[in-house]
């Protein structure tokens, strides 16, 4: 030692005994114990999703909430570590830093315990995304009890069609509509979304319902709405320079109320199919 | 002994370090192949650009916070004759300011600057492999400035389908000349990288000194290897699929358009043409999600330096550190896909991808508990690069956390496309990896230019840079989820959005704060450029071989003979020795 009053620095603080077996429990009690209180507490969560109004919105919102509550964890958990060694470990005079190159028990408990609870998180969203997205849940076309809409993107604005009594697409009875879609609360909506110009992406801020429309191809998609109301429909897939002004908006009725507008509509147009939007012309070409 | 040596051998560079002394300034500090200078050059050249790019931030931010709100510029390519800023200016501004920062700033810097500056340096090699190559790797960035400069001026402006440029948006309009040299400019920066890459491949493998095994190697060094090998291995599917776009905009090829593309009443492509626009968007992120890691692989290794250097400790865990760079890069390849989960991709794969995006998390998380045990029982002092160091990692973890959210295939589906995703880039990026560069610019300053910055103005810039950045960025995440979708000029046309505003403006004056806080770095760095203190050979008292030389270190590096290595970078607080230090290079006296 160059300084023979430091001869004995302060030792570093000694190794913390692993007890990887108690650490890991409690830990884990911990974890588990905070997502069941989230989850059954019933308190209101603080407003920041937009209000859900669809059948699995509020699958998509636990999930959105159990993951911020594990890596809320972790968040405290590395910060508050951080900004603790920080301050605790600023030099001292005539200090030495603790001479250690890692510890295997460590690296192998910090390589598991995330490894084991990020393939949990991967695990867990699998279902939902499974109801959302996957051709099996898809309800069937067929189904009486499903309506399905055609929704066509097109730079800047949004038209949806329906089938008439016929329940074809593409005869007299259609109703055509552009920039809001009507839909009934408590069925299920079957949306087959085309696009003929750019990439547009068809998203319900309420309903936790995001797809991309892609040329050449008709992508299918569900929802089912619970609450009635107006609700935003947006663009979410830069289209050009109004990409901003792509907004439409979904209305949702009772059935009885779907129904009334539905007639009303194809009344006021009469026996022709209304042509509001311009890009219908062509797309009937093909 | 030129004739017999090899090039790219150690003994050809030898050859050039000891014979090829340049004389005069042109062959000194300009068409240089001396890899200091080089690296000095991108850093200049990437300072000027982040300018750029800053400013275009700034557009951007004045449009979100209040729309329409006139600047009083009259008309330019982003605004019309009233000064209010139009759909395509703010489309430009947006892309041009992702397209300038990722191109231009962050890559160039990082593999650039301090690749080129530390690894010959760190490695004990008198220079790289292939001296003219590198220097040819800089040159071609200047075609690659022209082609971004000369997009802004020409008729309809810069490229504005984001620096993602999906088509058919970014195929549409080929009298657009705009967006076609936007592509050639990122041919040429791809270019750049290959080279660069190469290089630095070779020379690590070649050129080590003596007693410099592979994990005897500083992780700054690591990480620019692993880095190198990503962009070898990526950057060609880049330029590709550029080439692809290109060719789309000007010889009507159908990679991407199909027979179903029309614009007004016209087909864009024959019937039969069977384009799909996924293509690009697999293309592009094969290579743009390993560019993600190249962006912050470089800033973790500095960090892993410069946190065991100020900690006075040895990094903790310095062998699952390596192998955590090279998980991240090796997962780095299977994630792509995690980009697409919303846009038709089969949603079965969505699942595939979201286990390996879910996993490439772990060897995250692994290298931020290791920094966090290197600050453990350590000597902590805090100049500025500890500062950005220790605020990286903190930063890091926000960023590494919040996409654990996008990875989960249904929450993306609410967040996708939104600020959420931009506050997840940000943290990553500006607070991750400028907070990296920072740390580096601070740190290796010295050796750099032979004389230390004002720690002072360090000080002042890191706390303002934290506030705002983190001001500016972290509301991001709390719109995002709240339904403001990213790429829009103006939320106030959205009545659920109407109540972001005030989140909106706040953020908005913290970007220009940041903006300014730079002007500390800015002044410390010019002004210490001639005015700073002389360094010494090894001012912070750190280990590695960088260190060993003079300040700025010669030409070749090392003076006569290269250093031998006995030992790894991390020898502080060792018990062999009476320092808190052992560099690289001391023999100890056998016991």
């Amino acid at each position: 030692m160059s300084d023979p009053h430091h001869a004995a620095p302060t030792p570093p603080p000694p190794a913390p005994k692993a007890k990887p077996g108690a650490v890991v429990i409690g830990f884990l009690v911990l974890l588990i114990g905070e997502i069941i209180i989230l989850a059954n507490s019933g308190i209101e969560m603080p407003r920041v999703l937009p209000e859900p109004n669809s059948t699995y919105a509020g699958s998509v919102d636990m999930l959105f909430w159990v993951i911020l509550a594990i890596v809320g964890f972790f968040f405290i958990l590395t910060e508050g570590l951080l900004v603790y060694f920080m301050v605790k470990y600023r030099a001292r005079e005539g200090g030495k830093a603790a001479h250690t190159h890692g510890s295997h028990k460590l690296e192998l408990l910090w390589t598991f315990i995330p490894g084991l609870i990020l393939f949990f998180l991967a695990v867990f969203q699998t279902g939902t995304w499974g109801w959302i997205k996957f051709k099996g849940d898809m309800p069937s076309q067929d189904d009486p009890n499903v309506e399905v809409v055609q929704v066509f993107g097109m730079q800047f604005e949004w038209n949806f069609r329906y089938r008439g009594p016929d329940r074809l697409f593409g005869t007299e009875d259609d109703v055509v509509k552009k920039g809001e879609m009507h839909v009934p609360v408590d069925r299920k909506v079957v949306v087959l979304l085309q696009t003929r110009d750019v990439l547009h992406s068809f998203w319900l801020p309420n309903s936790r319902m995001k797809q991309d429309l892609l040329p050449g191809q008709t992508i299918p998609q569900w929802f089912e709405i619970t609450k009635t109301g107006e609700w935003p429909i947006v663009c979410a897939e830069l289209c050009g320079n109004l990409h901003t002004t792509m907004k439409g908006a979904l209305i949702s009725h009772t059935e009885e109320g779907f129904q009334a507008w539905l007639a009303e509509t194809r009344a006021r147009a009469g026996p022709h199919i209304v042509d509001e939007a311009p890009i219908w012309k062509y797309w009937r070409q093909k | 002994m030129s004739e017999a040596a090899v090039p790219g051998t150690p003994a050809a560079v030898e050859a050039h370090a000891h014979h090829d002394d340049p004389k005069g300034f042109w062959r000194k500090y300009v068409f240089s192949t001396d890899h200091k200078i080089i690296g000095i050059q991108f850093l200049f050249s990437s300072l000027l650009w982040g300018l750029v790019g800053g400013s275009l931030a700034m557009l951007v931010r004045w449009q979100i916070a209040w729309p329409g709100a006139a600047l009083p510029v009259g008309e330019t390519m982003f605004t019309d004759s009233a000064g209010k800023m139009t759909g395509d200016g703010y489309n430009i501004a947006f892309t041009m300011h992702a397209s300038v920062m990722i191109f231009l700033v962050i890559i160039p810097v990082l593999a650039g600057a301090f690749g080129n500056f530390l690894i010959p340096l760190m490695i004990g090699a008198r220079d790289m492999a292939f001296p003219k190559l590198n220097m040819f790797s800089y040159w071609v960035m200047w075609p690659a400035f022209g082609l971004f400069i000369a997009s802004f001026l020409v008729q309809g402006g810069s490229a504005q389908a984001g620096w993602t440029a999906y088509p058919p948006l970014s195929a549409l309009n080929p009298d657009q000349l705009g967006q076609t040299l936007w592509a050639m400019g990122v041919i040429m920066v791809g270019w750049s990288s290959i080279m660069g890459a190469t290089n630095y491949i070779t020379t690590i493998f070649r050129m080590r000194a003596p007693g410099m095994t592979l994990f005897r190697m500083p992780l700054t060094v690591w990480a620019l290897f692993i880095t190198a090998i990503l962009q070898l291995l990526a950057t060609p599917v880049l330029g590709s699929a550029m080439m692809m776009l290109i060719m789309e905009r000007t010889a009507g090829t159908a990679f991407f358009l199909n027979e179903s593309v029309m614009q007004q009443t016209e087909y864009l492509r024959p019937e039969g043409s069977g384009g799909q626009p996924l293509l690009w968007q697999h293309l592009f992120w094969f290579y743009s999600h390993p560019a993600v890691y190249i962006m912050i692989l470089p800033a973790m290794g500095f960090v892993s330096d410069v946190i065991a250097t100020f900690a006075r400790k040895p990094v903790f865990g310095y062998r699952p550190m390596v192998y955590s760079i090279c998980g991240i890069a090796g997962l780095g390849f299977i994630v792509w896909g995690h980009h697409m989960f919303q846009s038709g991709m089969n949603p079965y794969l969505g699942t595939a991808f979201m286990i390996s995006t879910m996993m490439i998390a772990l060897p995250s998380a692994v290298k931020v508990f290791n920094w966090i045990g290197t600050l453990w029982g350590g000597q902590i002092v805090f100049p500025a690069a500890m500062k950005y160091a220790c605020a990286f990692v903190g930063m890091f973890i926000i960023g590494g956390l919040s996409g654990i959210f996008m990875a989960a295939t249904p929450v993306d589906i609410q967040i996708h496309d939104t600020y959420f995703i931009v506050a997840h880039i940000h943290y990553g990026l500006f607070t991750g990896t400028l907070f990296g560069v920072f740390a580096g610019v601070y740190y290796w300053f010295p050796k750099m230019f032979g004389r230390m910055m004002n720690e002072r103005l360090g000080s002042w810039h890191f706390w303002l840079t934290f506030i705002f950045g983190n001001g500016t960025f972290f509301l991001m995440h709390v719109v995002g989820a709240g339904g403001m979708q990213r790429r829009i000029a103006d939320p106030m046309y959205y009545d659920n959005l109407h109540k972001w505003s005030f989140m909106n403006q706040f953020m908005t004056v913290c970007a220009f704060g940041l903006f300014l806080s730079q002007i500390p770095f800015l002044v410390n760095f010019f002004w210490s450029l001639g005015g700073g203190p002389k360094a010494g050979r090894n001012p912070w008292k750190a280990n590695s071989l960088e260190w060993e030389t003079t300040s700025p270190a010669p030409h070749g590096n090392f003076g006569d003979t290269i250093p031998t290595v006995h030992r790894g970078p991390y020898e502080f607080a060792s018990p062999d020795s009476d320092e808190d230090y052992l560099p690289q290079t001391r023999q100890l006296k056998p016991a």
